[in-house]
């Protein structure tokens, strides 16, 4: 290829990767983390008598009949939960979204449970802890607080940058893919470790990168895509005809005391696919003439077309299954591959190996975006002009590039920062504060913005060191708070025993440690590394 | 976890090892080892792994499992090398 084609692709890689670059940081650590939000919103769940253990099912038919005849409106869309966990309550739980809120937007829910008391029905308002919905909003949106449209766009516009500097970046790397391919080379040459460094990375996941960028401009932009499908294809009437009432109907309202027992549309379930765990029963519209029970599960064996698993459709009056298009491992052949997609996005095949692999791969893909932008900056550098000219005055690193350093560690350790401090606090802050909810944002925002603004105050090296030992502080303190908690209860904060649970500690310890790792040895570069740099504490300056 | 899958695991790990010390960018030891053999070991190690993964898995569950599993190690192997190749250098 001609180099001038190169040198082409190589300022459009530049660009794309800089502007992206630090929104998609977020993205991965966050998504990264996201990957066990299940454990996470376990470990934030305060513990409760209703919480952790679940309902018979012998007695979930006369909690139905009861519910619905105070609560009709309930009957629309209500879940029965089959499997234990501190988060989950022994009963029925459905929420009401707030009028003209965005359907991917929790923070507007509102929750409700309906739990047996004396043969009757109990229903009152929840608040479960928004701790883990909340870092997956951060990765959805890369950073910002609202999973709304406008935010989904921005987004949007990120993973089609993201897309194009991964085909760049191809591109440039050709001529020399197959000599270098598994070059790191650490050594004096600092910009080719970089480079090396990054390629490593970029090139071996290219695959998980492709599938993360396309399946993101497809998430930030699915309602258009639909919008345009039903005006062009269905002429306006998807929405009628998939919706799950369907429609208008002079049907009688049917009485949900007839439906079957959960445990035989279980079995109906089963019964299609023995390797299928099913987790939960989401009734929809149980009184209308469409009525419809998702068996929601997990298949190890198969992919799992959503993020919670995936379902298949039964009739609760008739016991017939409807639908197993989602079912994982039954699926046609078209939606088997568009399943595929977000099985790839969402890691939901292969159980905890592949949970445990997308959670490294999403991290290494974090640090994929920060190296880029070391590079960036390392190419940059302006050097002493002889060797030991830097001992005396080293040259005066440029603005734009003092401000680039600045910002990737203000940006990047502030929303490290942030995530765990906002973990930290849904113990600490669980009964002591009004709403929980706005202060996990108020207190990531805060560290998040603080910390750029200390990024920029006394430069990129001296606070690359404070802000890793911030990282290891607020993440040591997540183990840590459910270690004061076990040993001193009457503090009122919780400290659960399950796998999962105890899995967050051991995984925010071992982070713990890595940044206290990191921060060790920016320190040393920064005292002890070459002074014509933005990376030394005598080149050190605010931007 | 199923022991098929944990057998898939350890195989492919086994199979991306021989390929990446076959290469001649590998850190883990001072030289690397004989290109050809080492690579035709790796690969059928590599079929192996598939193989047991599509014991328990479903071709695409399998596939998908096999593939990030290798794009994990390829991108681990090489730090670890570096790592190991610097730790080389400060003792000698």
């Amino acid at each position: 290829m001609r180099s001038e084609f190169i040198r082409i692709y190589k300022v459009v890689h530049t660009w794309t990767g800089i502007v992206a670059g630090m929104a998609l940081f977020i993205a991965f650590y966050a998504g990264a983390i996201t990957i066990f939000k299940e454990p996470l919103a376990r470990w934030a769940a305060p513990p409760s008598a209703i919480h952790g253990t679940v309902l018979p099912l012998d007695e979930a038919p006369i909690l139905i009949a009861r519910t619905l005849q105070d609560h009709p409106a309930a009957a629309k869309d209500f879940r029965l939960h089959l499997k234990p966990a501190e988060h989950l309550p022994a009963g029925l739980t459905w929420e009401v979204h707030e009028e003209g809120a965005d359907d991917h937007d929790h923070s507007s829910v509102r929750h409700y449970l309906a739990t047996l008391e004396g043969g009757a029905a109990k229903v009152e308002e929840t608040h479960p802890s928004s701790l883990a919905e909340f870092v997956d909003t951060l990765h959805r949106v890369v950073g910002l607080p609202v999973d709304s449209d406008p935010n989904r766009w921005i987004m949007g516009i990120i993973a089609a940058l993201y897309a194009v500097a991964l085909v760049s970046g191809v591109i440039v790397l050709l001529p020399s893919l197959v000599k270098d391919f598994f070059a790191l080379r650490v050594g004096r040459n600092l910009k080719r470790m970089w480079l090396d460094a990054h390629n490593v990375v970029g090139i071996v996941s290219l695959p998980f990168h492709v599938v993360m960028a396309l399946t993101a401009v497809v998430f930030a932009y699915h309602d258009g895509f639909y919008y345009i499908q039903d005006k062009l294809i269905h002429d306006g009437k998807w929405a009628t005809a998939f919706s799950r009432g369907g429609g208008p109907s002079s049907a009688p309202p049917r009485d949900p005391v007839d439906m079957l027992p959960p445990a035989e549309l279980l079995a109906s379930a089963q019964a299609l696919s023995p390797t299928f765990e099913p987790t939960s029963l989401q009734y929809l519209n149980v009184t209308g003439s469409r009525a419809t029970v998702r068996v929601w599960g997990h298949d190890a064996t198969a992919h799992s077309p959503r993020f919670m698993g995936g379902f298949v459709a039964v009739d609760p009056y008739s016991g017939k299954v409807m639908n197993a298009d989602f079912l994982p491992g039954h699926q046609s052949a078209p939606n088997a591959v568009v399943g595929s997609f977000f099985a790839l996005h969402f890691g939901t095949y292969g159980g905890t190996p592949v949970q445990w692999i997308y959670f490294i791969l999403g991290v290494a893909g974090a640090w994929l975006f920060y190296g880029g932008n070391l590079l960036w900056v390392e190419t940059r550098r302006i050097k002493a002009a002889r060797e030991g000219e830097a001992a005396g005055i080293p040259p005066e690193q440029r603005r734009d590039v003092r401000g680039m350093a600045a910002a990737t560690v203000g940006v990047c350790l502030g929303a490290v920062c942030g995530i765990s401090l906002t973990i930290v606090a849904a113990k600490w802050l669980h009964g002591r504060v009004d709403d929980l909810d706005a202060w996990h944002q108020i207190l990531y925002y805060a560290v998040f913005f603080g910390a750029i603004a200390w990024a920029f105050r006394v430069g990129a090296a001296r606070s690359a060191v404070h802000l890793l030992w911030l990282a290891a502080a607020l993440t040591f303190a997540i183990p840590a708070t459910s270690l004061l908690a076990w040993l001193l209860p009457s503090l009122g904060m919780w400290a659960h025993g399950s796998a999962a649970t105890l899995g967050v500690d051991a995984t925010a310890l071992a982070g713990g440690l890595g940044f206290v790792w990191m921060a060790r040895a920016t320190r040393q570069r920064v005292l002890n590394g070459p002074a014509d740099s933005v990376w030394s504490a005598r080149c050190n300056k605010s931007v | 976890m199923d022991g098929n899958v944990a057998l898939g695991l350890l195989l492919a790990a086994s199979g991306c090892a021989g390929i990446y010390l076959a290469s001649p960018n590998q850190r883990w030891r001072a030289a690397p080892w004989p290109g050809r053999l080492a690579r035709t070991v790796g690969v059928l190690l590599l079929v192996g792994g598939l193989a047991a993964f599509l014991q328990t898995l479903r071709p695409p569950a399998a596939t998908f499992v096999f593939v990030h599993w290798l794009m994990l190690l390829f991108v681990l192997f090489p730090y670890l090398g570096a790592l190991l190749a610097a730790r080389r250098g400060r003792r000698s």
